[in-house]
């Protein structure tokens, strides 16, 4: 009994110089964070937070430790106390005040509408609102992802600025939507690009602590005011050339309690199960789509690739099983990053820019699972083919009929009850495999999932959802395909 | 039906010094045998004689290596893939297994269809017409909307013959159609087998029924190493052979 006091007590201790450490952790996310925190030519990390962190060691009197850690976690990462503190242009959104202590800001963002030069389907982000059509970019876990979500506005979340602008400039979207800072960094000198309209929907740039690190947060908070007093702060800022009036008229007077004049009240709303649900659906729906498609796919191109193997002449055979190994071996994240990315560039580099500019989210991962898939349907084909006694080939011919005729007529539909259990099983993994399309910033349920999760935190809520839509769809299909077997089977055998 | 064997000229069967070798071994060491229409020959021998490779070389299924088949009006040639004359060989004379080979995901009256419509072009009503007919004929008709899983051994065998039957061949090759059965389905096959030689198709079979050669067939032929041993009337072969070959393999057949 002792015993187990004194490790209370120990571990209470623990935590409590955990919270007033010599040294403290900050989490960043340093790729692609310019003008935050990013990393030069010379590999040196540089950025306004990297300057506002120097003042801060001095304020505050400690040495302060880099935490790489990726930008949608960051709240998450803070909270299993990974770091002490989280300074990334985190926006002070109502969700995410409820579960972390925001500190005094540091920055007034306001969000600004990027479009290609020479736009003149709308000319401001009302008028984009209505056309109806037009799809937005922008990044993962904004409150710019959150007003074009509560504007029902079609759009892709990207994990970088960089690939946000960059599809901008291939036509893959219509516009960004995106906090000033980054917006004036990465298409401020594109000869390509042009802001739309005035910046607008200002919002607060503020640290996040632990909510039970009072000492921390106290600390900080003073150090900020003391930044804003004493001009260290407007000097960063001016440096990086973000000082504008807006920040001269409100910072001073801008603090992260609950309500800020300039907020809109709609930021508020509430996460409640009709607000994200039809979101979660729609995602389902891509979900679905995508399976049924690259599926499709895959079965056709599989069904080549397995005949190429068994009947072609000697090149094509080597050619199939290269095909084979290749796309069981890459990653399937690689080849849809290479396939939506990459492939543009090297369309254009062969004089087929255009081609390029038709690779949607969709159509990458369509294609990318699709090949993937090809490679082990293929292979169960081949091998359900394979399976087929050569007297059946016999019998055939001596009947007369052609090679041809007997594979389509009498051994692929044999094959085709062989291979339908690991198709099956085939399936249901592709299925499982599109979530990794989220990465291409294709809105199916997965990235719905994360979307919203991080949005309202409420990860454990919507993940149990999400995982049951999940199996809502891949129940039937598993039923069905058993029904299949079933039918097909009935009077199979000698 | 006994008329009919006049009007319906069975195939003429030419083979001429036909040698076939798998790699260094020799299977058929230069086979002559002339087969008239309508004659039914057995085929016996001690196994790995060659007799299955020897009716697999009359339909295109075995290319030689030297000699030549002729199949009515259609010759084969050492070597070759001459595939439209083997196309015509095959629709003329159709081919049972000892193992069936019926196409199990067909029903019964598709494995007796298919090659009317997918190799003649019949039309499909015509083709299952002419399909119930050959079933009745083997005695199955009402079996027709069964798979193959769901018959005996020996039911499917008739399928098997009603199958070869359905592209009218004029003669039939029977690779030990009945070994698979036991004694008393193999009856039901047989019976068939005596039905079809009435009609004057030319039947070679492969067989080990001794009894059944002496009874059905016109000629014998004992097929031992490649080579012809012994052929002659199922009396002249069976009862008073005259090669020590013969007699060996014949003392142990007859036990
Ligand atoms: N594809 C092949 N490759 C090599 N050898 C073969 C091949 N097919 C048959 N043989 C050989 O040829 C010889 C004759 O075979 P075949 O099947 O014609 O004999 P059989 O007279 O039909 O015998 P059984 O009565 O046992 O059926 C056998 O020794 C067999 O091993
Ligand atoms: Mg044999």
């Amino acid at each position: 009994m002792a015993g187990f006091w004194s490790l209370i007590l120990a571990s209470t201790a623990l935590a409590c110089s955990f919270q007033n450490p010599k040294q403290l952790r900050w989490g960043c996310d340093e790729e692609g964070g310019a003008p935050y925190c990013f990393l030069d030519q010379n590999l040196q990390r540089v950025g306004f937070e990297v300057d506002i962190v120097r003042e801060l060691e001095k304020k505050i009197g400690t040495t302060i430790r880099f935490t790489q850690y990726g930008f949608e976690s960051l709240i998450p990462g803070l909270l299993k106390r990974d770091f002490e503190f989280a300074m990334n242009g985190l926006e002070v959104l109502p969700e995410r005040r409820k579960s972390v202590y925001f500190c005094r800001p540091y920055f007034l963002y306001r969000q600004q509408l990027t479009v290609r030069k020479g736009e003149t389907r709308f000319e401001n982000y009302e008028s984009l609102i209505a056309t109806r059509l037009m799809k937005v970019g922008t990044m993962d876990g904004t409150a710019a992802e959150a007003i074009l979500i509560r504007d029902g506005v079609n759009h892709g979340s990207y994990s970088t600025p960089t690939e946000a602008f960059r599809d901008l400039e291939l036509s893959r979207i219509d516009a960004v939507l995106i906090d000033l800072p980054m917006a004036q960094r990465y298409a401020g000198e594109n000869p390509a690009l042009a802001p739309a309209g005035k910046p607008f929907a200002p919002g607060r740039y503020a640290i996040a602590v632990h909510p039970e690190n009072e000492t921390l947060a106290k600390a900080i908070d003073q150090a900020i005011s003391d930044m804003i007093n004493d001009g260290s702060l407007q000097k960063i800022l001016t440096q990086w050339k973000l000082w504008d009036e807006f920040n001269a008229m409100h910072l001073a007077s801008a603090t992260s309690a609950s309500d800020w004049q300039f907020e809109t009240a709609e930021e508020d709303a509430p996460w409640t199960v009709s607000r994200y649900l039809p979101l979660l659906l729609d995602g389902t729906r891509v979900t679905l789509v995508l399976t049924l498609s690259s599926f499709a796919l895959a079965l056709c191109l599989g069904l080549g690739i397995a005949t190429a193997r068994l009947y072609g002449p000697k090149p094509v055979q080597i050619l199939a099983v290269a095909y084979v190994e290749f796309f069981r071996g890459v990653p399937l994240l690689l080849l849809l990053f290479f396939l939506y990315f990459g492939l543009p560039s090297v369309l254009a580099s062969i004089g087929l820019a255009g081609l390029g500019e038709w690779i949607t989210p969709f159509g990458a991962a369509w294609l990318g699972l699709g090949l993937t898939y090809a490679a082990y349907e293929a292979e169960i084909q081949r091998s359900a083919i394979q399976s087929i006694p050569q007297g059946q080939w016999e019998a055939a011919a001596a009947l007369g009929m052609t090679r041809g005729l007997t594979f389509r007529r009498i051994i692929l539909p044999q094959a085709v009850r062989i291979a339908l259990p690991p198709t099956t099983s085939d399936l249901v993994a592709l299925f499982k495999d599109t979530s990794v399309a989220s990465a291409i910033t294709l809105l199916e349920l997965n990235k719905q999932y994360q979307i919203l999760a991080k949005s309202s935190l409420k990860f454990v809520e919507i993940g149990i959802i999400t995982a049951i839509l999940y199996l809502v769809l891949s129940l039937p299909l598993g039923l069905a395909s058993r029904a299949l077997e079933r039918r097909l089977g009935a009077g199979h055998g000698k | 039906m006994a008329n009919k064997s006049a009007e319906i000229p069975g195939l003429a069967i030419h083979i001429t010094s036909l040698k076939k070798r798998h790699g260094d071994r020799e299977i058929l060491r230069g086979v002559d045998l002339r087969i008239h229409p309508g004659q039914t020959v057995a085929l016996i021998g001690p196994s790995g004689g060659g007799k299955t490779t020897l009716l697999r070389c009359l339909n295109g299924l075995e290319v030689f290596d030297h000699g030549s088949v002729r199949v009515g009006d259609c010759t084969l040639n050492a070597l070759s893939g001459q595939s439209i004359e083997i196309a015509r060989i095959r629709r003329s004379l159709g081919m049972i297994f000892q193992d069936f080979q019926l196409f199990p995901h067909l029903t019964v009256l598709e494995n007796v269809a298919a090659a009317p419509i997918w190799v003649l072009g019949e039309n499909a009503k015509e083709a299952r017409d002419r399909s119930i007919h050959l079933l009745d004929r083997v005695k199955l008709s009402e079996f027709s909307n069964r798979k193959p899983m769901q018959l005996s051994g020996g039911q499917k065998q008739r399928v098997a013959i009603a199958r070869a039957l359905a592209l009218k061949p004029l003669g039939l090759l029977c690779d030990e159609i009945t070994s698979a059965l036991d004694p008393e389905t193999k009856h039901e096959v047989l019976a068939v087998l005596e039905d079809l030689k009435r009609d004057g198709l030319t039947v070679i079979m492969v067989t080990h029924e001794i009894g059944f050669a002496k009874r059905a067939a016109d000629r014998v032929v004992l097929l031992a190493e490649g080579n012809i041993a012994e052929e002659g009337t199922a009396a002249e072969v069976i009862d008073s052979p005259k090669t020590e070959r013969a007699c060996k393999f014949l003392a142990r057949v007859l036990g």
